[in-house]
């Protein structure tokens, strides 16, 4: 299954960067794809702002912003009480891709990385992997968001699931309001 | 760790869409590959706006170099001004067909995260990441800009390591 321009004009994708030339770009491309609803924000403060006044369906976000830049927004998203929505599928934007930089975004709760310079298929391969395919969230002591071991890398720490996650039906689990649903493993 | 600091691990699956999900597609997660070459025809529309602006990210450069040059004592600001351009400039151009300026974009922002206080000879390495970023601009080298674009990297890689930050 693909997105397409159809399903693209249902999307609301919020820009977090402060780089106008970038949000330029960005929203040429969305547009492309066939985004209507598209929203900005000049960093993490201004996007809670935004988000608290509307629902959106992907947070794209750039790491390098003041006053709050792209990772301790993350961060917040998914571990603040006061997070609109700690389940939103967020986009980590940077023209730094160092190795250390993609486990950074990645342990504070990013969904995907993206490197700048900003090419339209990789843009197009994120946004479909994080509408289409949906990683689960799993928190821990020390962590909450999208697995990270969804590329099956090695994984140092004990396995503490008890059993293997599973098709949850509707009377399974605790359905909540943001469209989940809850289960201790 | 021990299993007496295990927590236990809360799974949460969040849900698609329902509207989003193509009733009678392959279960595989495709690209649409018409979308995909539609919004590469509009960034390649976009090459002249990204010809202005840069020119204005290289004028901000020469205006921060002038000032590290005339106030050698205060050049800190101006030298990480010019490297927080470079990493716009390394953050855009191969987006619009100019790897060439996220190449020396991405060796200028580098090279002046290293200085604090640049000597005569390390901002004579900055100025020639400037000079070069110009001449890929004024002479349109696009893609890998051919042989000029080849001389360019290897004088600008050689002159940072001679002139380490």
């Amino acid at each position: 299954m693909a997105l397409t321009s159809e399903q693209f004009e249902q999307l609301t994708v919020l820009i977090v960067e402060d780089n106008p030339h970038t949000v330029g770009l960005l929203s040429r491309i969305l547009r492309s794809f066939g985004v209507r609803t598209i929203a900005t924000a000049t960093d993490g403060s201004d996007a809670f702002s935004v988000l608290r006044a509307r629902a959106v369906d992907v947070i794209i976000c750039d790491w390098n912003m003041r006053p709050l830049d792209g990772l301790r927004f993350v961060r917040l998203m998914r571990l603040s009480p006061d997070s609109p929505n700690p389940f939103v599928p967020i986009i980590m934007l940077t023209a730094h891709a160092e190795a250390n930089r993609v486990e950074e975004a990645r342990d504070a709760g990013a969904n995907e990385f993206l490197a700048k310079p900003i090419s339209p298929a990789t843009l197009l391969s994120r946004l479909t992997s994080v509408v289409l395919a949906p990683r689960e969230f799993i928190k821990t002591k020390d962590y909450f968001g999208p697995d990270r071991r969804r590329q099956n890398r090695p994984f140092g720490g004990p396995e503490r699931r008890r059993q293997g996650p599973k098709e949850m039906s509707a009377d399974d689990g605790e359905a909540s309001a943001d469209g989940t649903t809850r289960r201790t493993a | 760790m021990t299993d007496a600091d295990r927590d236990d691990v809360e799974i949460f699956e969040p849900r698609i869409r329902d509207d989003l999900v193509e009733p009678n597609g392959s279960d595989e997660i495709e690209m649409d590959m018409e979308a995909l070459a539609e919004a590469e025809a509009a960034v390649a529309a976009l090459r002249d706006n990204y010809l202005v602006w840069v020119r204005d990210d290289l004028a901000a450069m020469e205006a921060a170099f002038g000032a590290a040059v005339a106030d050698p004592e205060a050049d800190a600001e101006p030298i990480a001004s010019i490297g927080a351009v470079a990493h716009n400039v390394k953050g855009h151009g191969a987006s619009f067909g100019y790897p060439l300026m996220t190449e020396v974009g991405a060796s200028l922002s580098a090279y002046c995260r290293e200085l604090v206080h640049a000597s005569g000879a390390q901002l004579a390495v900055v100025k020639a990441h400037i000079d070069a970023l110009k001449a890929i601009i004024e002479n349109d080298l696009s893609g890998d800009g051919g042989e000029t674009g080849a001389e360019l990297v290897t004088l600008l890689r050689d002159a940072v390591a001679s002139r380490k930050g």
